[in-house]
């Protein structure tokens, strides 16, 4: 396919860690303007804090809520200790996703090395979580089944079991976008036929807008179901 | 968020990630087991074994995930 780039590029200053190339590569640019917006929309929210908040202070403090609020559907009360990875990991997945819909800008998270990282961050996340609260040993007796003797046999699948996980967070996460990324870029290389962007405004457009939306919200929903699992697995025995 | 909307996003999330957790689970399994035969030279055992192992874990995440949100 053709290749388009994007209308940031850095210039490749990285070339003594041996990374190729004469610009950052397109992922890690996206990466860094996604970071830049975050920080820059924190900072502006919270420069001048006030009892009755202003516009932006207003519009964070409803999606930090919203977080919030779901973390304690999931989790249980104690679940707003995690609020700070999953709304980090949540709005840079949501703003990321959203970029693809600009033109000229691409998501990052259309490139399996981002979503990798932030599915690693999130195994590594849970497993810590749940050594924290149960112990080391408390928490690998989960993986060993109820029966002594079966667990040589129980232990690997269990391991196999939560090995998958990022492997799955991470490429449903890059596959949804990086399709509906190609999808658009084919359609906008036929543009001289009018036909496909109507299509692209019509169909593409508000497609691209739902699955950014759909695919933040699996990948939160789904880090959360496995920090519940691994900080309440008793809970999880009872029912 | 009301609570049978909960429930609902709660199951499309778990619901599609059973088949990608399948497929995962069993590669994993077998490029385990490949790895350890390289490294012990005792070709194929190790890979039968992880293999069989990735797809029984592929098979357990897909009943747990199942009883959990198929309701």
């Amino acid at each position: 396919m053709e290749h388009h780039p994007t209308i940031f590029q850095i210039p490749n200053f990285l070339g003594v860690l041996g990374i190729p190339g004469p610009w950052v590569p397109e992922h890690v640019t996206m990466a860094w303007l996604v970071m830049a917006i975050l920080v820059s929309l924190s900072y502006l929210a919270t420069r001048r804090l006030e009892a009755v908040p202003g516009t932006m202070q207003n519009f964070m403090e409803v999606v930090v809520e919203a977080f919030g609020n779901l973390l304690e559907q999931m989790i249980g009360p104690k679940g707003k200790r995690y609020l700070p990875l999953i709304g980090t990991a949540g709005l840079f997945i949501l703003v990321g996703n959203l970029l693809g819909t600009i033109p000229g800008l691409k998501p990052p998270t259309a490139n399996l090395n981002t979503t990798g990282a932030l599915a690693i961050t999130v195994f590594l996340s849970y497993n810590y979580f749940g050594i924290r609260e149960q112990g080391i040993v408390g928490y690998l007796r989960h993986f060993c089944g109820p029966v002594l003797w079966l667990a040589p046999i129980i232990f690997p699948i269990e391991l196999i079991g939560h090995l998958a996980r990022p492997i799955s967070l991470s490429i449903r996460l890059f596959g949804n976008i990086f399709g509906e990324e190609s999808v658009i870029a084919i359609l906008l290389s036929l543009i001289w036929l009018v036909i496909p962007y109507a299509i692209y405004l019509a169909v593409m457009m508000p497609l691209s807008l739902f699955t950014s939306v759909v695919q933040t919200f699996i990948f939160v929903m789904l880090s959360m179901v496995y920090i519940a699992g691994a900080v309440q697995v008793e809970h999880e025995e009872h029912h | 968020m009301k609570d049978n909307q909960l429930q609902l996003w709660r199951q499309l999330a778990g619901l599609s990630s059973i088949g990608i957790t399948f497929a995962a689970a069993i590669a994993i399994g077998a490029g385990i087991g490949i790895v350890l035969d390289r490294w012990l030279e005792t070709s194929p055992w190790f890979t039968i074994l992880f293999f069989l192992f990735g797809v029984a874990a592929g098979f357990m995440n897909m009943l747990r995930d199942l009883k959990r949100w198929g309701r």
